[in-house]
């Protein structure tokens, strides 16, 4: 365990050093790297037509657990990228000395800069076989003007557009799995919490859901046609599954005494994981229940008395995230279906919440919350090394939900 | 003789459960049991759902919130003192049930106003658990309340969860935290 933990240290520090070398490439400070001697990691070196694309990709693959970026001779491969059109960026992938460049190829995009990510992501497809994540979008909620407010950006904190305006509470908003609808829970205008879908296309927004009670957890299915939320409307707060347009209410749980929250869809949208505390008040644990109803089955998570904000992983059906209370703090934790094991992945210095897996089933995002500060942060479960993607400028931030599209 | 002995002692539990019942008197209905207890059945009672059907919220006894519920009252805090929770738990502690037959009292003798139960939790925790746990909190208050003969349509209920929590605060502060406020609407 001690000499672990020195390795660790051992490499946090060459892998500052080797990124604080980096010219250019701005250094990210605050986030925990620690690195697995064990995990095969591809040094890459970056090169750019424009400064502003050298950055944004250096800061992308500084992100990504598989990769090193490395400036000098250590790199097997150089990534080049070019522009070439208005929103087109090419990518050449070469290796050897002198260079033989193995692949070659053009990315469109919404912008310049979502046509580099999207380059970007075609080279990690190329050198790793996984899809990449950098050119996925968030929402996210931020208290930037001092009231919590929905957002959306890409990845990297840029393109961020601010949706709501509302100055009462905005709580999880969730992507729909085409990207073109956000539902999130809301105190507007009533000062009760009820579940609000936008269009983000039309910036429309509606009321999803507004019954007696507690409405919020509302979540696309994978599909995109039915919506599981917590509702408190019959007397305690239970899960009930409904079409996309909030009708056809159905109710799953009947606890009577117990709280259900923060619903995930299983990829084959035929399950759903719950929270419950039908074991002892203040104490969730995890179940799975049949997206249809019947009974409730317990996780045999086994890591602690308190196991929330289940997120299913949609790549690796294996794998369900969640937070779970550890030592003074919390952590993010992952289950394995088929070992019914878990292991805390993160080792942030306050809290680690709200986990929301990327479209590559081995990165995900999470909020690290101390007491002055909240912020979104990206982790590579199978390295460790956690990187912050907020900047501090848009004050608190977390909740992040991501999509790729 | 033994036999005697278990004869009396028999007579002396029959006697003492007898006079038990009999000192029984009408009480206000102790919360731990009643609100919180097993097989209580306050507040609303959910029936059946028929699951192939297209059902609307208001077929399900999900009633739609009145977007003006709060409109047009006044809203002010204060005129009871909050019912404090133990962490995790949204069980009114026997210290607090004052503070609901003050609020009772307070609704007697104003028949004119109604109040709004906001139920709140500490920033432990994760958010949309603590939705849950905060409208745990104002149900236990509001089922204690309609026992004590205040009618339903007078109480409002909503849940804060955290969101309005000391973020940081120490175990002190943080009790204050979890707490039902009566906000009285006139």
């Amino acid at each position: 365990m001690q000499l672990r933990h020195f390795f660790r240290i051992c490499f946090a520090a060459v892998f500052a050093a080797a990124v604080s070398a980096l010219a250019g490439a701005p250094v990210r400070s605050g986030g925990e790297i620690t690195e697995r001697v064990d995990v095969k990691v591809i040094p890459v070196r970056i090169e750019a037509g424009a400064p502003e694309l050298q950055r944004l990709a250096a800061v992308a693959f500084s992100t990504h657990g598989a990769f090193r970026v490395d400036a000098g001779a250590g790199a097997a491969y150089t990534l080049r990228f070019e522009v070439a059109g208005p929103n087109a960026v090419r990518v050449r992938i070469a290796t050897g000395n002198p260079p033989r460049v193995l692949n070659e190829q053009v990315a469109n995009g919404r912008s310049l800069r979502n046509a580099l990510l999207k380059a970007a992501d075609a080279a990690v497809l190329y050198l790793t076989k996984a899809p990449g994540f950098f050119a996925g979008r968030l929402t996210f909620i931020s208290e930037r003007t001092g009231a919590s407010e929905v957002y959306t950006s890409d990845l990297f904190f840029s393109e961020v557009l601010q949706l709501t305006n509302d100055r009462s509470q905005a709580v999880m908003p969730r992507w729909s799995p085409d990207g073109r609808k956000i539902l999130y829970t809301g105190y507007f205008r009533s000062g009760f919490p009820d579940i609000y879908l936008i269009g983000t296309a039309t910036m429309n927004r509606e009321v999803f859901v507004s019954v007696k009670g507690t409405n919020t957890g509302a979540r696309f299915s994978p599909d995109g046609t039915r919506v599981a939320m917590i509702l408190s409307g019959q007397g305690n707060p239970e899960l009930y599954v409904s079409n996309a347009q909030g009708r056809q209410i159905r109710r799953l749980t009947r606890t009577e005494r117990q709280i259900e929250a923060t619903p995930t869809w299983s990829p084959d949208g035929r399950r759903i994981v719950v929270a419950s505390d039908a074991l002892a008040t203040g104490k969730p644990q995890l179940f799975l229940i049949s997206a249809q109803g019947g009974a409730m089955q317990r996780i045999p998570t086994n890591i602690s008395g308190y196991c929330a904000e289940p997120d299913w992983n949609h790549a690796n059906p294996d794998l369900l995230a969640f937070t779970v209370a550890s030592g003074r703090g919390f952590q993010i934790a992952v289950y394995s279906f088929k070992e019914r094991k878990s292991r805390v992945v993160t080792r942030a210095a306050g809290d680690g919440i709200e986990p929301c897996w990327l479209n590559d089933g081995r990165h995900l995002l999470y909020t690290e919350r101390t007491a002055t500060s909240q912020r979104v942060h990206i982790l590579d479960t199978v390295t460790g090394r956690s990187t912050p993607l907020s900047p501090p400028s848009m004050g608190k931030t977390y909740q992040a939900n991501f999509v790729y599209r | 003789m033994k036999s005697v002995l278990r004869l009396t002692a028999l007579e002396f539990v029959s006697t003492a459960l007898l006079l038990a019942g009999c000192s029984k008197k009408p009480q206000r209905p102790n919360p731990s049991q009643t609100v919180m207890g097993p097989g209580a059945g306050a507040g609303l009672a959910p029936t059946a759902i028929d699951t192939g059907d297209l059902l609307d919220p208001s077929a399900m006894g999900l009633e739609q919130r009145d977007a003006s519920t709060l409109a047009g009252e006044n809203q002010v805090r204060g005129v009871v003192s909050p019912v404090y929770f133990d962490f995790d738990s949204a069980a009114i502690r026997v210290s607090e049930r004052a503070k609901v037959a003050e609020a009772v009292d307070y609704l007697n003798q104003n028949p004119g106003v109604r109040v709004l139960l906001e139920g709140h939790c500490d920033w432990r925790g994760t958010t949309e658990y603590n939705m849950g746990l905060g409208d745990r909190r104002a149900s236990a208050v509001r089922d204690y309340m309609v026992q004590l003969g205040i009618s339903p349509d007078r109480i409002e209920t909503v849940s804060k969860g955290d969101l309005e929590a000391t973020e940081g605060a120490s175990e002190e502060q943080a009790q204050l935290d979890r707490r039902v406020e009566f906000v009285i609407l006139q």
